[in-house]
C-alpha cells in the first residue's frame, strides 16, 4: 500500500474538485457526504498505509525526475516514513471527524459548499506537505496550507475582527515562511539538493559547498532559519499572535487549524528535518528555550481569558510549546507522541467547545454560561474527558505524552526547563478545568431565553464527541508499559535514534500528577464551591498581574507601537522625500539648465520635464559611474 | 552564420519563408484602412475588430508552422543577414501575438462601451505595431531593430492617446511620447557610436569587432552599449527611467495598458537579449553589472513605490516595473558565463516568466475592466466586496494576483523560482536574495486589493448585492488568464520540455 500512499491527498483534492464542480446549488447532504466520504477513504488508506509500515518498516522515496536547472535535477514524489505514516493517520482522522462535525454546526450558511471546498483543500495541502520527500515540495505545499487557513480563518469575511484575524494569520505566519525559504535555499546552495535524504547526507559529512562560514555554524544557522518557518505556523513565542486571533474563523476550522493541519505543520516539519537540528547544540539550546517560554507564557495568558475559544486556542500554544521544547532535548519520541495525543484532544475540546457555543447561539463568554451539565450531558462528558486528557491525569492520552516531555527535560539536566513544565502544567490544569466548572456546573448566568433553547446536539455533533473522547482516553497507551512503548519503537524503525526511552524517574507520574490535581483543585475551589472569591484575587494584590496576563502581556500592543507604527511612519518619510525633496531637487536643477524652456510647458502639469530629466540625469550618473570605473575619466 | 557579400535579388518567396506572420498582419493593417474608406462607419467599427483577431490566429498558425520549417531547415534569413528566422524569434512573436489576440478581445468591449474611439484605426495600429515588436525580435541589424522599435512605438503613442475625450489618456500619451522620444535618441546615439567603431549595423559581425577592438576602443564602446542600455531601459520601464510608466498605464484604455504591459515589454526584452548577447558575448563578463544594478534598482523601486499607490492601474503600472526587474536577471546571469548551456537556461527563464506574466497580467486586466467600470472609479476601494458581487471573479483576480506575489501552485511563483535557481546557479547570490526580498515585499501590496476583494461590504446588511457580471470577451480573457497562470503554475514541466526542444538561434 505503501506505494500508494499518493492516494492520500487525491481523495479531498478529488473532493475539492467535485465540490467546486457542483457549485453552490448543491444540497448540504451531498456535499457533506462527499467531504466525509472522501475524506473517510484518505483514512482507510492510511490506515493500510500504517500497519504496513508497522510490519514492514518503511520504504524509500518515490522520487520523478521533475525538471533540470542548470547543473541541478529537481524530483517531485512522496514517501513514507515512520513518522508521516503516523500523521497521515491522525490527520486523515480528525479530518474526518471534523468534516461530519461541520455538517451541522454550518447548517444553512449561505456558503456551505465553499467551506467544505476549502476544509478539503485545507487537509490535501496538509496531508501533501506530509509525505513531501523534499523541502521545496514541502514549502510549496506549507504556502497552499497557509493560504487555506486565510481563507478559512476569513470565512466569515463580512465580520471585521474575521477579516483581521484571517490577514493577520496570513501576514504573521509569512514572517515565518521567508526564514523558512532562506534556510531551504541556504540548504541547496550548499549540498545541490532539495531532498531530505541528500541533506541529512551532507549535513552528517559536514560536506557543504560554501566557504563563507563553517560546516557548523551553517548548520546552526539553516536549522535555525528553518525553526523560524516553524516559529511562525506552530505559533511560537514571539510569532504566537497569530493563533487565538484565528478562532474568529468558524470552531471546526480552529478544531482543523489546532489538531491535524496548519500548526501541527511546523512542529512535524522540524521533527521531520530532525537530523539537521540534532547536528547543532546551540539550535537545540534555541528551539527547547523558545519552546519552554511558549509553553509558561501562554499557559499564564490562558489564566484569566473569558473567551472558551480562547482559553483553548491559549493551551494549544502552550502544548506546542511543550513538544517544541521536547524537540530541543532530544526527546524526539515524546515530542511526537504528544503531538499525535493533542490532535485528538484538542480537537475533541475544540468541537465540544463548538457544540456549546451552538447550543448557546455562537456565544462564547463563559462567564454567561454554566450549568449545563444537565442540558448537555455527552458533550459535558466529552469535555470533561478532553480537559482531564489536557490536564495529564492519568490514564488519560495527556498523561503519558506531558509525562514523557517531562522526563525528557529533566534527563536533559536542565532543571529551569523542567521546572517551567510542571509550572504550565499547573496552569494547564487550573485554567481547563476553570472553563469546565464555569461552563457546565453552577447556575446559568445567560438569559432565560437562551437558557430554554440550549439542547443536547445531534448524533452528527455527538459522534465524533465521542470517538475522539476514546481515542483521547486510550492514544496515550500507544506509547506506555501497557503496549511496552511500541510508538518508540515504531518511530525507531525509520532509523532516526534519538531520545527514544529517557530514563525513567520513578517519581516523576506521581509530582506529575499532583501537579495537575493541584490545578484541578485550586479551580474547584475557586469556581465550583466558591471558596475562594476569584474577584477579590483579580481586584487585590494580584492586581498588576492579572492585568498582565488578561493583556496577552500587551505583546500585539508591543507590536503596534515598536513595529507597525514606525514602519508606518518610516513609509510616510520615504513618500515625503520622493513626493517633496527628490522632486524639488530635480526642479532646481531643472531651472539651473533651462530644461524648463524646451517648451513642454503646455503639458499639464510639470512632471514630464521632471521625468526626462530624471531620465537624463540617470543616464548622466550611469556614464559617469561607468566612465569612472574603467579609468576612462580622471 | 556565412555572410554573403555583394547583391543579391530577392523574391517574394524569400521574403515569404522569412517573414510569412510579419506580412500578413501589415497587409491585414492595410486591407482594415482601405476597407474603413468603401464601407458604411457602422459595419466597419463592428467587422474591424474580427479582422484583427482573424488576422492574428493567421499570424499564429503560421508562426507555429515556422517552428517546424526551422526544425526541418534551420533558421534562415533574408537579405544578407538583416533579418532572421529562428526559434528565438518565433517564441517571442508567439507571445506578442497572444499578447496582441487577448488585447483586441479585451478591446471589443471597449469599444462598445466608447463609441468616440476609431475602430479601424485603433485596430490597425495595434497590429501595426505587433509587426514593430515582431522585428524586434528577428532583426539582425541594428538599422532593422530600430526601425521595429519604433513602428512599436509610434504606434503605441497614439493607441494611448485615442481614449478621447479623457484628459489623463493625452496626458499619458504625451509624456510616452516625450520620454519615449529621448529614450529613440538615445539608442540611436549608443547605435551610432557602436557602428562608428565597428562600421557595421550587423549585430552579429558588429560583436566579432567589438571583440577586437575593445581592449582599445573600451571607453567609446562602452559608452554606445550604456548609452543603448538607457534607452532600451526606458522602453521596458528600467528605474531611474521608469516614470512614465505609471502616468502612462493609468491613462491608457485598459486593453492598451496591457498591451504596454505585456508585448511592448516582452519586445523590449526581445530586442536587449539578442542585441547584447550578439553584440557584447565576450565582454558581457565586464557589462553585466551594469545591467545587475539596474535590476536591483528596479525591483528594488518599484515594489517600494507600490506600496503606497491607491489606484489600481498605477499599482499594477509599479508592479510591472518590478517584474521588469526579475525578468533582467536571466540576462545577468549570462555576465557568469556566456556558455550556450547558461544561454539556453537563462533564455527558458525568460520566456518563461514571460508566458506567465502574459497570462496573469492579461487576466487581472480583464476583472480590473469590469470591476472599474461598474464603481466608476481605479482605485482599490473599487474593489471592495467583490468576493460577494461576483465570487467567480474575485477567485480569478485573487489567482491573478497571488501568481504576480509569486503564490505556489501559480506561474509566478515557478517563473521567479526558475529565475531565482538560475541566478543560484550562476552564483549570483545576492541578486537571488534580492529577488526573494523584494517579492516578500510586494505581498503586502498586493495582500491590500485581495484584503478589499475579500473582507470590504459595499452595501448594508440585509439588502441585495447586486451582481456583478463579465461581458463574453472579458470572460473569455479570464478563463484563458486562469487556465494559463494555474496551468504553468501547477505543471511548469510540460512548458519547459517544449522551451527545452527549441533551437533558439538555429
Amino acid at each position: 500500500m505503501v506505494e500508494y500512499a499518493w492516494l492520500v491527498p487525491l481523495f479531498p483534492l478529488v473532493a475539492y474538485l467535485l465540490l467546486f464542480v457542483l457549485g453552490r446549488r448543491a444540497q448540504e447532504g451531498v456535499v457533506t457526504a462527499i467531504a466525509v466520504l472522501a475524506s473517510l477513504a484518505a483514512f482507510v488508506v492510511s490506515l493500510m498505509i500504517l500497519s504496513e509500515v508497522q510490519a514492514n518498516g518503511p520504504g524509500a522515496p518515490y522520487m520523478f525526475h521533475w525538471l533540470t536547472v542548470g547543473s541541478y535535477t529537481l524530483s517531485m514524489g512522496y514517501e513514507v516514513t515512520a513518522l508521516n505514516a503516523m500523521m497521515l493517520a491522525v490527520v486523515t482522522f480528525v479530518s474526518t471527524l471534523v468534516f461530519l462535525f461541520s455538517k451541522s454546526y454550518m447548517k444553512g450558511d449561505e456558503r456551505f459548499v465553499v467551506f467544505y471546498q476549502y476544509l478539503s483543500l485545507f487537509v490535501f495541502s496538509m496531508l501533501g506537505l506530509v509525505i513531501s520527500p523534499n523541502l521545496l515540495q514541502v514549502y510549496i505545499f506549507w504556502e497552499l496550507v497557509g493560504l487555506c487557513s486565510f481563507l478559512l480563518v476569513g470565512f466569515w469575511y463580512y465580520k471585521p475582527e474575521a477579516a483581521a484575524a484571517a490577514k493577520k494569520a496570513f501576514i504573521v505566519t509569512r514572517i515565518g515562511d521567508v526564514g523558512l525559504f532562506i534556510g531551504i535555499m541556504l540548504l541547496f546552495v550548499a549540498t545541490g539538493t532539495f531532498d531530505y535524504a541528500g541533506v541529512f547526507q551532507a549535513v552528517e559529512s559536514k560536506n557543504f559547498a560554501i566557504d563563507w562560514i563553517s560546516p557548523e555554524a551553517f548548520i546552526t544557522l539553516v536549522a535555525i532559519l528553518i525553526f523560524i518557518g516553524a516559529i511562525g505556523k506552530s505559533a511560537q513565542f514571539p510569532l504566537h499572535t497569530w493563533l487565538p486571533d484565528a478562532m474568529e474563523g468558524p470552531t471546526p476550522v480552529s478544531a482543523l487549524i489546532h489538531a491535524a493541519t496548519m500548526v501541527a505543520a511546523g512542529v512535524y516539519l522540524v521533527a521531520r528535518a530532525f537530523p539537521i537540528f540534532a547536528a547543532s547544540e546551540t539550535a537545540l539550546t534555541v528551539i527547547a528555550v523558545i519552546g519552554g517560554i511558549t509553553a509558561i507564557f501562554a499557559a499564564l495568558i490562558g489564566l484569566t481569558q473569558n473567551d472558551i475559544k480562547r482559553v483553548v486556542a491559549y493551551s494549544t500554544v502552550s502544548q506546542l510549546g511543550y513538544m517544541v521544547m521536547a524537540l530541543g532535548v532530544s526527546a524526539y519520541v515524546a515530542s511526537v507522541f504528544h503531538l499525535m495525543t493533542h490532535a485528538f484532544f484538542k480537537a475533541l475540546l475544540f468541537l465540544a467547545a463548538g457544540s456549546v457555543i451552538h447550543a448557546l447561539h455562537h456565544n462564547q463568554d463563559i462567564r454567561s454560561m454554566g450549568g449545563l451539565w444537565k442540558k448537555m450531558p455527552v458533550t459535558g462528558w466529552t469535555f470533561l474527558i478532553g480537559a482531564l486528557a489536557l490536564s495529564g491525569i492519568p490514564p488519560f492520552a495527556g498523561f503519558w505524552s506531558k509525562d514523557e516531555i517531562l522526563l525528557g527535560a529533566y534527563a536533559s539536566g536542565n532543571t529551569l526547563l523542567f521546572v517551567i513544565g510542571l509550572i504550565a502544567a499547573f496552569c494547564t490544569a487550573f485554567y481547563i478545568f476553570r472553563v469546565f466548572f464555569m461552563t457546565f456546573t453552577g447556575e446559568f448566568r445567560g438569559d432565560k431565553d437562551t437558557w430554554d433553547h440550549a439542547h443536547e446536539s445531534g448524533p452528527v455533533m455527538t459522534i465524533p464527541l465521542v470517538l475522539l473522547a476514546i481515542m483521547a482516553l486510550v492514544s496515550g497507551l500507544f506509547n506506555s508499559p501497557v503496549t511496552d512503548y511500541a510508538l518508540a519503537d515504531f518511530l525507531q524503525a525509520g532509523g532516526l535514534h534519538y531520545g527514544a526511552h529517557p530514563e525513567h524517574v520513578s517519581w516523576m507520574p506521581y509530582v506529575a500528577t499532583l501537579v495537575a490535581l493541584a490545578g484541578i483543585g485550586l479551580a474547584y475551589l475557586m469556581y465550583k464551591t466558591k471558596s475562594i472569591n476569584p474577584e477579590r484575587l483579580a481586584n487585590g494584590a494580584l492586581r498588576p498581574l492579572y492585568n498582565l496576563s488578561y493583556n496577552k502581556f500587551y505583546v500585539d500592543e508591543i507590536y503596534h507601537y515598536a513595529i507597525v507604527l514606525p514602519v508606518v511612519w518610516i513609509g510616510r518619510i520615504l513618500n515625503f522625500i520622493d513626493k517633496w525633496i527628490v522632486d524639488g531637487i530635480v526642479r532646481l536643477v531643472g531651472q539651473g539648465t533651462y530644461v524648463g524652456a524646451l517648451g513642454l510647458k503646455y503639458a499639464q502639469n510639470g512632471q514630464v520635464q521632471t521625468y526626462g530629466l530624471i531620465t537624463v540625469l540617470g543616464a548622466v550618473v550611469l556614464l559617469g559611474a561607468a566612465m569612472y570605473a574603467i579609468g576612462g575619466v580622471r | 552564420m556565412n555572410l554573403t557579400t555583394g547583391f543579391t535579388t530577392i523574391t517574394f518567396s524569400d521574403v515569404w519563408h522569412v517573414m510569412a506572420p510579419e506580412l500578413i498582419m501589415i497587409l491585414a493593417g492595410f486591407a482594415i484602412l482601405l476597407f474603413d474608406l468603401f464601407v458604411s462607419k457602422g459595419t466597419s467599427r463592428r467587422l474591424s475588430p474580427w479582422l484583427g483577431v482573424v488576422t492574428v490566429i493567421v499570424a499564429i498558425v503560421l508562426v507555429i508552422r515556422n517552428f517546424g520549417v526551422v526544425a526541418a531547415e534551420g533558421p534562415g534569413q533574408l537579405s544578407n543577414m538583416l533579418y532572421v528566422l529562428d526559434d528565438y524569434g518565433n517564441v517571442f512573436k508567439l507571445i506578442f501575438l497572444f499578447g496582441t489576440l487577448f488585447t483586441l478581445i479585451m478591446s471589443i468591449d471597449f469599444f462598445k462601451k466608447n463609441p468616440l474611439v476609431a475602430v479601424p484605426e485603433y485596430t490597425y495600429l495595434l497590429l501595426f505595431g505587433t509587426v514593430g515588436a515582431m522585428t524586434m525580435a528577428s532583426a539582425f541589424d541594428l538599422i532593422t531593430l530600430f526601425v521595429g522599435l519604433e513602428i512599436l512605438s509610434i504606434s503605441s503613442y497614439i493607441l494611448v492617446a485615442m481614449r478621447k475625450g479623457n484628459s489623463k489618456a493625452t496626458e499619458g500619451a504625451m509624456k510616452y511620447l516625450v520620454i519615449g522620444s529621448i529614450a529613440s535618441a538615445f539608442v540611436l546615439y549608443g547605435m551610432s557610436f557602436i557602428y562608428g567603431i565597428t562600421g557595421q549595423t550587423n549585430i552579429a559581425l558588429g560583436g566579432q569587432m567589438i571583440a577586437q577592438m575593445w581592449m582599445e576602443m573600451q571607453p567609446v564602446l562602452l559608452l554606445g552599449f550604456l548609452l543603448m542600455l538607457v534607452g532600451f531601459g526606458v522602453k521596458i520601464s528600467l528605474v531611474p527611467f521608469h516614470q512614465w510608466a505609471p502616468d502612462t498605464y493609468e491613462g491608457a484604455a485598459n486593453p492598451i495598458t496591457s498591451f504596454l504591459a505585456v508585448v511592448s515589454k516582452a519586445a523590449g526584452f526581445a530586442l536587449i537579449i539578442r542585441t547584447f548577447i550578439w553584440g557584447f558575448a565576450r565582454e558581457f563578463g565586464e557589462l553585466y553589472i551594469y545591467l545587475a544594478i539596474f535590476a536591483a534598482l528596479t525591483m528594488i523601486v518599484g515594489n517600494v513605490a507600490a506600496l503606497a499607490q491607491k489606484n489600481i492601474k498605477r499599482l499594477l503600472a509599479y508592479s510591472s516595473v518590478a517584474q521588469a526587474g526579475y525578468l533582467l536577471i536571466p540576462l545577468v546571469t549570462l555576465g557568469k558565463g556566456t556558455n550556450e548551456h547558461n544561454i539556453w537556461l537563462a533564455l527558458g527563464e525568460t520566456v518563461f516568466y514571460l508566458a506567465g506574466y502574459l497570462f496573469m497580467t492579461m487576466g487581472a486586466f480583464a476583472v480590473l475592466t469590469a470591476v472599474t467600470r461598474e464603481a466608476g472609479n481605479e482605485t482599490i476601494d473599487a474593489f471592495r466586496g467583490l468576493y460577494k458581487r461576483s465570487p467567480f471573479q474575485a477567485v480569478a483576480m485573487s489567482v491573478f494576483l497571488l501568481s504576480m506575489a509569486g503564490m505556489p501552485i501559480t506561474a509566478g511563483f515557478f517563473g521567479k523560482f526558475y529565475i531565482f535557481l538560475g541566478a543560484i546557479n550562476t552564483g549570483l547570490y545576492w541578486l537571488a536574495a534580492l529577488l526573494f526580498v523584494t517579492s516578500a515585499i510586494a505581498f503586502y501590496y498586493y495582500f491590500g486589493v485581495l484584503k478589499a476583494i475579500f473582507a470590504g461590504e459595499t452595501s448594508e446588511e440585509g439588502t441585495a448585492v447586486p451582481k456583478l457580471g463579465l461581458p463574453w470577451s472579458l470572460n473569455l480573457i479570464v478563463w484563458i488568464g486562469l487556465i494559463g497562470t494555474v496551468g504553468l503554475g501547477v505543471f511548469p514541466n510540460l512548458f519547459l520540455d517544449v522551451l527545452n526542444g527549441l533551437h533558439w538561434f538555429g
